[in-house]
């Protein structure tokens, strides 16, 4: 019964370190993603400022709360939660083809001077 | 553009799952801090389910990084399916006592609004639990409805849920990780200036989902620190009743 309880307790115990370090990782990626959405400067900038409705500046809060990768950036290998979101989004990206005859007048993101 | 049978299918068991996890969280109110005592021998509910969780993230990296022949991978899903099974068959067992009866009907009605018809409940409802959880991952950014729903045998569905698993880590991980994945190309002017648009949403489940409207989803809290609303996950009434992973 000791050892029941004892395992048990351990059980929890992983349980929330499981839980407290998924979380960490997705605030991580949620973060490294808003800095490469809208962090860079100029036209990305002024469509986060925007969109956020207030001023956030990505990079100062990625070298605040992330200081060991301010100065590098961001690979497919730091997104462990989101990467096949984002590998799935570069293959829409790539493969997007115009279906309607409106759509033709819209270039795509790949082979834009074959259009 | 009609979507997989599987991809409905995945839906429905998600939904179920939510359903299950309600009546734990019922059960927990019955039966004191613990959803069943130790003396069961049976973990919490937010055990298994992070035990489940990380065994399908360690699959979805093994596929993706392991490069893996379909032999391979097919043994490893088989291995996986068994362990996460027998934890779903723990949590089955957990609910065929004669005290959740009342909450077992009121799944089974709830099951019956969804116009879902199959005789061994409990058995085929734990499986699916378990097949939810699989594809869910295996195809991310999901959103499909009710409609048109089709059921297949349960073993039908885990067949074609390998299938379509084995063609994406075989052909399409393979190709996206060779076609050098740039990440500079995830900037909101260059997608802006395409086909697609940015949306908000406030459910973080569908961050970087793309609709079939073109729009990708982008969560945002309304925080100066994003993300930050998330930290009231860590103390959760569900794995820290007692408040020690948030002193």
């Amino acid at each position: 019964m000791g050892s029941r309880w004892f395992c048990h307790k351990v059980n929890i115990l992983r349980s929330k370190v499981l839980i407290a370090s998924t979380i960490d990782d997705f605030q991580r990626e949620l973060l490294f993603s808003h800095s490469l959405l809208f962090g860079s400067k100029g036209t990305s900038k002024s469509i986060g400022d925007r969109f956020y409705g207030f001023k956030i500046d990505l990079l100062s809060e990625m070298r605040r709360r992330y200081p060991e990768n301010s100065n590098k950036f961001c690979e497919l290998n730091d997104f462990s939660i989101l990467r096949p979101r984002i590998i799935r989004l570069f293959r829409s990206m790539e493969e997007w083809k115009p279906r309607t005859f409106r759509e033709l007048f819209i270039s795509g993101y790949s082979g834009r001077l074959e259009w | 553009m009609e979507l997989p049978p599987t991809l409905h299918y995945t839906r429905f068991v998600q939904d179920l799952s939510f359903m299950i996890l309600e009546v734990r969280l019922l059960t927990l109110f019955e039966h004191g801090p613990y959803l069943v005592s130790y003396e069961d021998d049976f973990p919490p509910f937010g055990v298994i389910y992070s035990q489940v969780i990380r065994t399908i993230a360690d699959i979805k990296l093994s596929i993706t990084t392991s490069g893996l022949d379909e032999p391979q991978l097919d043994g490893l899903f088989e291995e996986s399916r068994k362990r996460l099974g027998q934890w779903v068959q723990e949590l089955g067992r957990s609910l065929s006592s004669k005290e959740h009866l009342p909450y077992m009907r009121r799944l089974r009605s709830s099951e019956s609004d969804l116009s879902y018809s199959e005789i061994d409940f409990r058995r085929d409802f734990v499986e699916r639990i378990l097949h939810a959880l699989l594809l869910i991952k295996l195809d991310p950014g999901i959103i499909v409805s009710h409609e048109n729903l089709h059921l297949s045998p349960t073993k039908n569905t885990i067949e074609s849920g390998l299938c379509s698993r084995a063609s994406y880590s075989t052909n399409q991980v393979a190709n996206l990780e060779s076609a050098n994945v740039d990440l500079a190309s995830l900037d909101a002017a260059y997608i802006c200036s395409g086909p697609y648009r940015l949306m908000l949403t406030t459910l973080p489940e569908n961050h970087l989902v793309l609709d079939p409207d073109g729009f990708i989803h982008i969560f945002f809290d309304f925080r100066k620190t994003i993300g930050c609303s998330l930290n009231v996950y860590r103390g959760h009434f569900l794995w820290d009743r007692d408040g020690s992973a948030t002193r």
